[in-house]
């Protein structure tokens, strides 16, 4: 909450390329489409980030509730015809509210308990999905889902899909970065910093550990809804317990605990996961030697160690300027 | 008038009775001290009364209400706010959010205020700012507001565990060794700061504090605690001659 100049916002203006990039790549709809999957993992790891970044609570549920919003989403839709626009939001409030429910009990659960709670979880869903009751998922065979509506526009190429998750993204990526300057991101901040002292200046660590993974459902289920919608059809591999861990390395090798390290984490992660696409037995290999060099090396991650050098070369600055008076 | 009332309390940890039947009263307005040697259960007393442990026995009143069994932040939001023998700060945020989360239980933005950061939670973080800023210059720590509060020297940190304390505007503030490890120069500006904290913010505190010239120079009473048992009560001159007490530093024959 330094003073503002107008200095600080010169960096953010390569950001006003993004919207030009669908026009750029025009001829290579399939960047385009991978641009889109950008934005709903940047949506879920800003989300993931909330939980584990600033609140400090590790999970591996993160493919869980991106199902919820993903099925619930289709699911609501197919069977009530409201239109995909607002099941996406409905789903995503539904997965909020699954993660709330979740989090009352789990919230007095630190660190391996907590990751065995949330493994577990994440099976439970998985199983609810191929086994779903009376086959409304589709199960293993998976399902079709329909394409997001607005003003009676389908949103089928694309570039519309780009513009609608892009205003979604900046909204809830803002949304993120309000809630973190704030009464409550500074609570999230002093449970994770120390829990002890954080509850002996009055703040009811469980109160806000439950909104932590209030917020973590809603993002991700959003994220999981948008993606339902995006791809046309979901299967449940995508939702297992193992692509939890996607989700984590994306935050961790942006930076976790800060305003831009999902975005950064996010988008590579992504780029990265499709040049694997062609190596798909290896992909679990290398995301593992990614975690562990990262955790190893980069703890801070991009976000981290970049603030690091800058801090680095300003003071070699200083010395030298020193020196040189 | 009182304030603090621990009534008869006891705690135990298996079979070690750390603090056995101990009573003591804090006025309004008033620095009241509790010594003993190491290992006494003075900082176990204090975890009693801030709501870390729940007593076996006894009771606490704060204020006419019974507080015993209850949560700490329930505790702090009542108006007992405490520093730590062992630095407990939020160490890798910048100085004066340690300050703010302080606040925590004085704001009135909710979940929804935060997230769209209403017009009321705008009015009420500026509010917060300019509290914090005066609260550090209090303490001679507004210079280093933005920075990480792990890289304070060791006395500064003291100082800023006590303004977090005062910053949700506490009645009583219990101080857990402030002293330790401060230089003496150092520990005459603390002398001058927690007098100007009672003066300033008509409070109580009750210190727990090894360094004799402090606690004799600011308390109005003192507590003697020794093995758990409270062996002696009384005025700093009182305590400075009592037999019991000077053997209990000491060591006896037994």
């Amino acid at each position: 909450m330094g003073k503002v100049s107008n200095k600080k916002y010169l960096k953010y203006l390569p950001l006003l390329i993004i919207p030009f990039l669908p026009l750029i790549l025009a001829k290579y709809s399939y960047l385009v489409m991978l641009l889109c999957f950008v934005e709903i993992y940047v949506i879920a790891t800003t989300g993931l980030d909330v939980l584990y970044g600033y609140s400090g609570q590790i999970t591996f549920a993160t493919a869980g509730f991106f199902g919820i919003g993903a099925y619930g989403s289709v699911l609501i839709h197919k069977y009530t015809g409201i239109p995909v626009i607002l099941t996406i939001l409905i789903a995503a409030i539904l997965s909020c509210l699954i993660a709330l429910i979740f989090a009352y009990p789990v919230s007095k659960l630190r660190f391996a308990f907590l990751s065995l709670s949330t493994i577990s979880f994440n099976y439970v869903i998985y199983q609810l999905i191929t086994r779903s009751p009376g086959g409304i998922t589709g199960d293993f065979n998976g399902i079709f889902t329909d394409r997001i509506t607005l003003f009676g526009i389908s949103f089928k190429e694309f570039q519309s899909f780009f513009y609608f998750g892009l205003v979604c993204t900046i909204i809830l990526v803002v949304l993120k970065i309000f809630l973190i300057n704030s009464r409550v991101g500074r609570a999230f901040l002093a449970i994770k910093q120390n829990q002890h002292a954080a509850e002996g200046m009055g703040i009811d660590y469980r109160k806000y550990k439950v909104y932590a993974f209030g917020v973590y459902g809603f993002y991700v289920g959003f994220a999981g809804a948008l993606y339902a919608h995006l791809v046309g059809f979901i299967s449940p591999e995508t939702f297992a317990e193992t692509q939890s861990v996607l989700f984590l390395i994306m935050a961790m090798v942006g930076g976790l605990g800060s305003n831009w390290g999902p975005v950064i984490g996010g988008t590579i992660v992504l780029l990265l996961n499709d040049a694997l696409g062609y190596f798909q037995q290896f992909q679990l290999l290398v995301y593992g030697i990614l975690l562990i060099l990262f955790i190893v090396f980069m703890p801070g991650g991009i976000i981290g160690e970049g603030r690091k050098l800058i801090a680095k070369i300003k003071s070699k600055k200083e010395v030298d300027a020193n020196v040189e008076s | 008038m009182r304030m603090l009332k621990v009534d008869h309390m006891t705690i135990r940890f298996g079979n070690l009775i750390a603090v056995n039947d101990v009573s003591l009263e804090v006025r309004e307005n008033m620095i009241t001290a509790l010594i003993g040697p190491n290992g006494a259960g003075k900082t176990t007393l204090f975890n009693g009364v801030s709501g870390v442990y729940n007593p076996n026995d006894g009771d606490i009143i704060f204020c006419e209400e019974s507080i015993k069994g209850r949560r700490p932040s329930y505790i702090h939001n009542i108006g007992i706010s405490r520093t730590y023998q062992i630095i407990n700060l939020f160490t890798e945020m910048p100085v004066i959010d340690n300050v703010i989360v302080g606040m925590h239980g004085d704001l009135k933005s909710n979940f929804f205020d935060s997230l769209f950061h209403t017009k009321r939670h705008r009015a009420e973080e500026r509010e917060c700012y300019e509290k914090a800023h005066e609260l550090l210059k209090f303490v001679g720590l507004d210079d280093k507001a933005y920075e990480a509060a792990g890289s304070l020297p060791y006395g500064a940190q003291r100082r800023l565990e006590i303004v977090r304390a005062l910053a949700s505007n506490p009645k009583l503030l219990l101080l857990d060794e402030p002293a330790a490890g401060m230089n003496s120069k150092e520990k005459e500006e603390l002398d001058a700061i927690l007098r100007e904290i009672v003066k300033r913010w008509q409070l109580s505190i009750l210190i727990v504090e090894h360094d004799m010239d402090l606690v004799m120079g600011i308390s109005d009473y003192i507590y003697v605690l020794s093995f758990g048992k409270k062996i002696a009560e009384g005025i700093p001159e009182e305590i400075q001659n009592d037999p019991n007490v000077i053997e209990a530093y000491l060591g006896g024959d037994d």
